[in-house]
């Protein structure tokens, strides 16, 4: 174990200097489309920069917007559904509200919407994501949190006088994070693909940056005479996105979750020993 | 009879309120039309010329006379005229919506002809090379973006064989590609959706029952268990209508299929807002009724959920 993540320690510092001291954004209009050398670990695209280096840059780039984007999401909703499930009353109402109406649009209409409403940028999508999003952690951690409510040690902290905020923070959050964490980094893989797809018509990451997607559109014209181009960061973004789902398979299996179904979060009884 | 009429007044206030707010967002935020429009920036074009665009808009009236008459617009059923082409956008969007479902529709026969023999059959059998098999074709079209298999596709069958149209929307062959590359990713979805809510049904007491009064194993699992798994299939589906609905954004850029989804990145990029705005009512009307229909399917199949909170 220990020397496996050695080995991806080295190489991510490996690509990292590689990245730096091939600056990916220098176009070099003489040495467009060189195939794979020494020089150009992966050849250069079409504006002659460096391909290795943008492939490596945009997948930091898309893994930084997933990763802030389902943190934001995550924590939004959860507190949100905490709410809903501590607070019974107005407010339980109104977020229920608020999901039922937002629930059935469709992510894609929606950041659609609202690019089209302020403008075709990372900032919008987010925006978007973080609209649809956040209603599963909500609907989540409401349901953990008024079957936690049930348990004595909770009526006990109340006996024993303690705040409803330090009930929230000691006794209900913690359960509730665990499977929070599942859930979202099963959404990261999904952001990622969301974001490669909107930056290939434009409205996502905006060029001079690289993003998987968006180098798959500036690639389609030398699809014959390149087309690693066009496979590599395809290539790379399935492999991120089944990185992510074996992530999840195992934190699944970590913290108690039994895999029941191909895809459905079921969480494990008491009863039941996890696998 | 009263709840169907109470429910299309909620829904109708609920889309003007809809409306409302992305009016005056559209309004208050960055960006001119008419700038656009006159497709020049602020230095070449006299400030005479912009007023006098303006005016001729309408755009120069207070915020709520602007809305007002856009409201008298929706109920003459033409929502104004697009900035860029001058064509009433109710016809704009009716002609894209057509092509929309055309592609919609080849997408989810795709995507039901994948699921459904993978779906049933995983779930019936207890070979492992089955179930790993719908395994992998679920989890692989969860994780392939449905855009790069449409590119590697006509790559494949457009440009090296040259068996069908690289892309635009002459006749049926020119639909080949987009469905499948939208079945794919679609298919995913469902396989496992149906594998579950199949076993589910199959564990019930009913149907071991059946079983006993010796009801034949064809009957059972066509008339009880598929007919019980249907529901929960079926609100899911009614999520990727609605989706459909909004168009298949990247998938008609990328083949250049002149559906809403294009319309709608080229309204965007070109600050359209008549366009946009009839967009967003559209279509937020098009996913409340479907909606509103896939729950009262629902209800007709399983009454019992009337009482619950599903959706």
């Amino acid at each position: 174990m220990k020397k496996r993540w050695l080995i991806l320690w080295g190489c991510l510092l490996l690509f990292i200097s590689y990245t730096v001291f091939k600056n990916p954004f220098n176009t070099n209009v003489a040495k467009r489309l060189e195939p794979v050398s020494f020089e150009y670990w992966l050849g250069t695209d079409g504006l002659g920069r460096d391909f290795a280096a943008r492939l490596f840059l945009a997948g930091l780039i898309s893994l930084g917007f997933s990763l802030l984007t389902v943190l934001l999401t995550a924590c939004i909703g959860t507190c949100l559904g905490c709410l809903a499930g501590f607070y019974d009353g107005r407010l339980k109402h109104l977020i229920h509200r608020l999901e039922d109406g937002l629930v059935i649009f469709p992510d894609t209409v929606l950041a659609l919407v609202i690019a089209g409403l302020l403008d075709a940028s990372p900032q919008s999508l987010i925006f978007a994501i973080l609209l649809i999003k956040w209603i599963s952690y909500a609907r989540l951690s409401e349901t953990l949190v008024t079957e936690t409510m049930q348990k004595p040690y909770v009526s006990m902290a109340r006996i024993n006088g303690l705040t409803d905020s330090m009930i929230l923070r000691r006794h209900i959050l913690p359960p509730i994070i665990r499977q929070v964490v599942v859930l979202m980094s099963l959404d990261v893989g999904k952001v990622i693909l969301f974001l490669s797809a909107f930056s290939y018509i434009g409205l996502g990451v905006q060029a001079p940056l690289p993003e998987w997607g968006a180098m798959l559109n500036e690639g389609r014209p030398y699809f014959s005479s390149a087309p690693r181009l066009m496979l590599l960061p395809g290539a790379c973004i399935v492999l991120t996105v089944v990185a992510t789902m074996g992530w999840t398979r195992w934190m699944k299996k970590k913290g108690g979750y039994v895999n029941d179904s191909d895809s459905e979060l079921t969480r494990s009884g008491e009863t039941r020993p996890s696998a | 009879m009263h709840s169907i009429v109470k429910r299309l007044l909620s829904l109708s206030l609920f889309t003007l309120l809809i409306t409302f707010s992305c009016f005056v967002l559209l309004r208050l935020l960055p960006g001119d039309p008419v700038l656009t429009l006159l497709n020049i920036d602020e230095l070449s074009a006299t400030p005479e010329q912009i007023e006098a665009a303006r005016r001729e808009l309408g755009y120069d009236q207070p915020m709520l006379v602007q809305y007002v008459r856009w409201l008298q617009d929706i109920f003459t059923l033409r929502l104004g005229n697009s900035l860029q082409t001058g064509r009433p956008v109710i016809e704009m969007l009716l002609e894209s919506y057509l092509v929309t479902g055309e592609l919609a529709l080849g997408g989810l026969t795709i995507a039901l002809l994948i699921a459904l023999p993978l779906g049933i059959g995983s779930a019936l059998t207890t070979r492992r090379s089955v179930v790993r098999l719908a395994h992998l074709v679920s989890m692989s079209g969860a994780a392939v973006p449905g855009f790069w298999i449409g590119l590697l596709l006509v790559d494949l069958f457009a440009v090296r064989l040259g068996w069908l149209p690289v892309m635009g929307r002459e006749g049926m062959t020119s639909l080949v590609l987009p469905a499948l590359s939208l079945g794919f990713p679609l298919a995913s979805v469902y396989i496992p959706l149906i594998r579950l809510n199949l076993r589910r049904e199959l564990n019930q007491p009913y149907i071991e029952l059946a079983r006993m009064r010796g009801i034949s194993e064809r009957t059972i699992l066509w008339r009880y268990a598929l007919r019980g798994s249907v529901p929960p299939v079926l609100s899911v589906f009614g999520l990727t209508l609605g989706s459909l609905a909004g168009g298949v954004v990247v998938l008609e850029v990328l083949f250049a299929y002149p559906g809403v989804g294009k319309l709608m990145v080229d309204a965007i990029l070109q600050r359209d807002y008549p366009l946009i705005q009839g967009y967003i009512l559209l279509t937020t009307g098009v996913i409340l009724v479907l909606h509103q229909g896939i729950r009262s399917l629902n209800w007709a199949l399983r009454p019992d959920w009337q009482k619950g909170t599903h959706t």
